[in-house]
This record gives C-alpha cells, structure tokens and sequence, in this order.
C-alpha cells in the first residue's frame, strides 16, 4: 500500500522550454533503461526475494522509482509546455507532436512504447539482483548522457539528484546480493 | 576488513527477523560470485546539504 505525498521527491522547476531536450529526457520516462521499467521490475521481483530485508530493500526501490517516474514526468512537462507547433516543427521534433501532441508518453526518445520486456522478473534473487545491479548503472549511464545534452542549471540539477540515486541504489542492491549470499550459503542452498 | 569494527551486524527485530553478521568484505570469497562492499554507518550530511547531493552518506556522494 502507497501513501502519496503531493510535491516531487526532488524540486522541479524549469523555466525555459527546450522541447529537444524533452524528448532526450523521455526515454529515463519509457525507455529501456527507464524509471518505469525500473519501478516495475523491482517491485515485482520483490515477491521472490528470500529474507525480510531483501524484499524491503525492492519494495523501497521501487516505490523511490515511482518517484523518479514523476520527476521525469514534470521534467518533460515543463521542456515541453506551450511550445508552439511551428516552434518544434523548426527543431524537428514534430513528429512526437504529431502522434501525442505535447503529452507525456511512455516512450523512449525514438518514440518506441513501452514494454514489459524490458524487464525479467525470475524466482531465482541471484538472477533479479544481479539484473537489478545492471539496471541501475544503465540508467547512470544515460543520465550522464543527457547532462553531456544541456546546460540548463534547471535541467542539470534534478539529473544530477537522479543520476546520484542510481548510485546509491547500486549500492542497496549489492547489500542484498550480499544478504542472499550470506543467508543462502549458510543453508548450502548454493 | 580484518577489524572486527568493520563488520556491520544487523541486530535483527521484529520486523527484520533473526540476526545477521556481515563483514564489509566476505571472509572467503567464492569465485563466479559478484561482490559489494557492505556499507558501514559513518558520519552524515545535514538533511539540506543531503537533499542537494541526492544522499545523506559522504560515501555514496559521487559528484
């Protein structure tokens, strides 16, 4: 169960439009490497975790994606917001406006939807923490990416609070391969 | 790593079940098995400065 709170995890507030740079952003919303898919994979996986803590270390993860998912959402929101179509016809990012308008999608940048197979969900933990380890330095990766892309201080500051995120999830995600590493051995599952 | 202070135990309650001692490094480590350092409770950044960095841990800040 989720109790929401009514403000994003990390201020957002941009105030220059930059509709190129919105769909650079979009796919950390639906790409592959992306916040739902993060947020899904983890909080299905949780269900196969074998200690307390491992289960609360994904279920707290992937509700923190939920709110990233947010963040990126209010970020391509606000790069977008009341561009006129003749404006990103001129920077060639019409044909996102052609299909969703000015909405927010869960695509990733080419405009690829979503899909469930971006992620794997497996009964085996040491198989879904070692994905879930990948998948955070993946999206450190791209985040870095797109702060190569801008030098708005609005758009540089939230993707630096995100990118840092990923580094500490990294780190959460390791101390519960290590939990299933030490609880499992001592049982001589593996 | 082969002080005993560096080795974090979880005091196990309630919620988390029974006690676990984790050394910040394993003891023997297995070949073909992937490692990350357990992380220690060291000092912390004020609740500002951590909203700034993304993290309350000076160890996990990576900017």
């Amino acid at each position: 169960m989720w109790y929401y709170e009514k403000k994003t995890q990390y201020p957002v507030r941009i105030r220059k439009p930059d509709p190129r740079m919105a769909i650079n952003i979009l796919t950390q919303y639906g790409g592959p490497n992306g916040e739902l898919a993060a947020s899904l994979r983890y909080l299905s996986q949780r269900f196969s975790m074998p200690t307390k803590e491992t289960k609360a270390i994904l279920n707290d993860i992937g509700t923190e994606e939920l709110a990233h998912l947010e963040m990126i959402g209010s970020m391509v929101h606000q790069l977008m917001d009341k561009v006129s179509p003749q404006e990103l016809e001129k920077l060639h990012v019409d044909t996102m406006y052609a299909v969703h308008g000015r909405a927010v999608f869960p695509s990733d940048s080419n405009g690829v939807p979503f899909t469930a197979a971006y992620i794997e969900s497996m009964e085996d933990p040491i198989a879904n923490l070692n994905e879930d380890l990948a998948a955070e330095q993946k999206a450190r990766a791209t985040y870095e990416y797109l702060l190569k892309m801008t030098d708005d201080p609005d758009v540089i500051d939230p993707l630096r609070f995100l990118r840092e995120r990923e580094v500490v999830h990294y780190q959460r995600f390791g101390e519960a391969l290590r939990i299933v590493q030490e609880t499992m051995g001592k049982k001589k599952f593996y | 790593m082969h002080n005993l202070q560096l080795t974090p135990i979880y005091p196990g309650n309630n919620c988390t079940g029974e006690p676990i001692m984790i050394p910040v490094m394993p003891v023997s480590p297995r070949l073909a098995e992937a490692y990350v350092p357990y992380q220690i409770y060291n000092k912390i950044f004020t609740p500002q400065e951590a909203l700034k960095k993304g993290t309350v841990f000076p160890e996990l800040a990576r900017t």
